[in-house]
């Protein structure tokens, strides 16, 4: 019982600020001292709704966007974290510090020389042009989340597969990614949600002519219109919370945590 | 580089020959040879970081040597990866995939075969069976205790029939009364299926329960492979005595079967050798007798120390020569401290060796383990232990 109240009280805290948000976005005006609005509407969210609107083109570019910059991240990350968990060489130490220069330092002082690289090389205002600035925070992420889950795994694993027949190939797929399958959902989820949230590199290499969602939240705030961009704003919360629960799902299954232990 | 004297002889089934393998510049394994015949069980054994392991390693192609080869039915393995080897691995910790159940765990080798679901399951199900563990298949590996999920491990390992059977300490996180239980059901399934079985062990029982010869290995060498009862009774030096279990060493002057001990005593022995020798004999070979008897090797000694151990007493000895023994007597002789008795150390039982062969270098003892393909003595190590004096010839 006690569990429970504790529960609901952290989702509570956690929920609180999204209700005026959630209120803003059905309501048709709501200004001091209302308690709550008068009037209510759907004008908000059917606008957004609406396929051909600015906010559902935003949902999918920026759906797009997220999806190959985790996919690509991943392809990275997973040699790139075995080699820093599995392996001892000279140097380790000084590229996981290297790693972490993209989150250390700030966006704003390689903008410059970003974009000048991306408009020579003909990538600014492209899909793949912000798909590569937003590898610069994912793969640091990616790699560092890799690099402990595999400094965790045991490789007795593999060579335990290897001498039963299996290829390095079928290793890799059925036992090697099983087994590191939570630390994946983890550092995916960081990658997605990373890329998923980014303003200042895609404001500036997008060029105005990439438009995720979260430039569509910026805009309709700009535009002053707030039931709008409360739901907007709502709307851009959402896949994180889906992929929060697909991966708690995914990170609750022992078998999967249970390849980090022994047996 | 091989010496062709000798007659060619049949490839034996396994051959290891002049394995060396070094990580960061410690050698691990040094020329190593050795032979293994078909069905045989052998064990490798030695302290931890003997390289006993590592040799296992190599073997089943985990790890590359950084010389020689090994041929496994007169093929070299060199290139062959560990998934075509046809051995089987099983560790200590067992290694039961953890997303498997234990009924998917067994079937893995035979479905990386490609073997069809329903062969996979039926075979499963029956190696199960043959580790008494029906009925288990549907389980998952976290709900099994150490010694069930070791079983798996050796079930999953016999279920693709392997060439080779290579087990890694399977047994040194069970405790004991499991242990000897678990050593029961590998030397039954080794008997049943005939597999050759080669078991890496820091425990010089396990060695001896669980194999036919026994490969005692020092610092990355081999230094004697022989059945149990030799390595108990014939010893090649020092170490290897000490290593199992021998107290009683003394320095002697050999003259073939007669052996002039430096405290005037003579001694004789079955086992002839010349010049200064140093005598090794079994505790539990020495017998001690309260009243003189006729006879030969018998030293007068007094006792000055009596332990009960409940099956045994051990008696510590001292000759009139200040030579100290050990014997291990029957708990029924008791003796009392500063009693007289006479000491009988019967002429089979007293062996030698010569004194200054302790160590000797690693090549010198793989060629004569080799014996038949032996090897023109170049690469020589130059790492040696403090302890090791000038390699001598051993014969």
């Amino acid at each position: 019982m006690t569990r429970k109240l504790a529960l609901l009280l952290i989702v509570t805290v956690l929920f609180l600020p999204f209700l005026p948000l959630l209120i803003w976005s059905f309501a048709k005006g709501w200004y001091f001292p209302q308690l709550l609005p008068q009037d209510w509407t759907l004008q908000n969210w059917v606008s957004i709704l609406a396929i051909s609107s600015k906010v559902g083109q935003g949902f999918f570019q920026s759906l797009l966007i997220a999806s190959i910059s985790t996919g690509l991240a991943l392809l990275v990350g997973l040699p790139a974290g075995r080699a820093l968990g599995l392996m001892t060489f000279p140097g380790k130490g000084a590229i996981k510090l290297f790693l972490l220069l993209p989150i250390i330092v700030s966006p704003l002082a390689t903008l410059m020389g970003i974009q000048f690289m991306l408009i020579r090389l003909g990538l600014s205002g492209t899909i793949l042009g912000v798909v590569l600035v937003h590898l610069l925070p994912t793969i640091p992420y990616m790699t560092l989340v890799l690099s402990s889950v595999y400094a965790n795994f045991d490789t007795g694993y593999e060579a335990q597969a290897r001498s039963l027949g299996a290829s390095p190939i079928q290793v890799l797929w059925q036992i090697t990614l099983p087994l590191v399958a939570p630390g994946v959902v983890v550092g995916a989820l960081f990658a997605f949600l990373i890329s998923w949230n980014e303003f200042l590199l895609t404001f500036f290499v997008g060029s105005g002519r990439v438009f995720t969602l979260p430039m569509v939240l910026f805009t309709s705030l700009q535009g002053g219109n707030t039931g709008l961009t409360a739901a907007i704003s709502i709307t851009s919360i959402l896949p994180a919370l889906i992929f929060l629960l697909f991966s708690s799902r995914a990170l609750r299954s022992d078998a999967a945590i249970g390849g980090l232990g022994d047996v | 580089m091989f010496k062709t004297d000798s007659l060619p002889t049949p490839m034996p089934y396994l051959s290891l020959q002049n394995l060396t393998k070094t990580f960061h510049g410690t050698p691990a394994v040094r020329e190593l040879w050795l032979d293994v015949n078909p069905g045989e069980r052998i064990s490798l054994l030695g302290p931890s970081g003997c390289g006993k392991s590592t040799t296992l390693q190599l073997m089943a192609g985990i790890l590359q040597p950084d010389q020689g080869d090994i041929f496994l039915e007169a093929r070299s393995l060199r290139r062959v990866p560990p998934e075509k080897r046809g051995m089987a691995l099983v560790l200590q910790k067992g290694m039961l995939f953890p997303h498997l159940s234990v009924g998917e765990n067994v079937a893995f080798g035979l479905k990386m075969r490609g073997v069809s679901r329903v062969e996979q399951a039926e075979r499963a199900i029956a190696m199960l069976d043959q580790v008494q563990l029906s009925g288990f298949e549907n389980r998952s590996p976290s709900e099994l205790s150490g010694g069930q999920a070791q079983r798996v491990a050796v079930a999953r390992s016999l279920v693709i029939q392997p060439k080779l059977l290579l087990l890694d300490e399977p047994l040194s996180a069970l405790d004991a009364s499991l242990r000897s239980d678990m050593q029961e059901l590998i030397l039954r399934l080794q008997d049943e299926t005939g597999v050759t079985l080669i078991i890496v062990t820091h425990d010089q029982s396990e060695a001896i329960v669980m194999s036919h010869r026994v490969a005692l290995m020092f610092d990355g060498c081999l230094r004697q492979v022989d059945t149990p009862e030799a390595l108990y009774q014939h010893p090649v030096d020092e170490t290897v005595a000490r290593f199992f279990g021998g107290v009683n060493f003394f320095p002697a002057e050999a003259q073939q079967r007669q052996l002039q001990l430096s405290g005037g005593d003579r001694l004789s022995t079955e086992h002839p050798q010349q010049g200064p020798v140093q005598v090794t004999i079994r505790p539990e070979q020495i017998h001690v007798m309260p009243d003189p008897i006729c006879g030969i090797n018998l030293l007068p000694v007094t006792v000055t120390q009596n332990r009960f151990i409940g099956t045994q007493r051990h008696l510590t000895l001292k000759t009139v020569a200040n030579l100290e023994l050990q014997a291990w007597v029957p708990p029924s002789q008791n003796f009392a401290v500063g009693q007289a008795a006479i000491a009988h150390l019967p002429p089979d039982a007293l062996w030698t060796f010569p004194a200054q062969a302790e160590g000797g270098d690693c090549s010198e003892q793989g060629r004569q383990l080799a014996s038949t393909r032996s090897r023109l003595g170049n690469g020589n190590s130059n790492h040696q232990a403090p302890d090791q004096v000038e390699a001598q010839s051993l014969s």
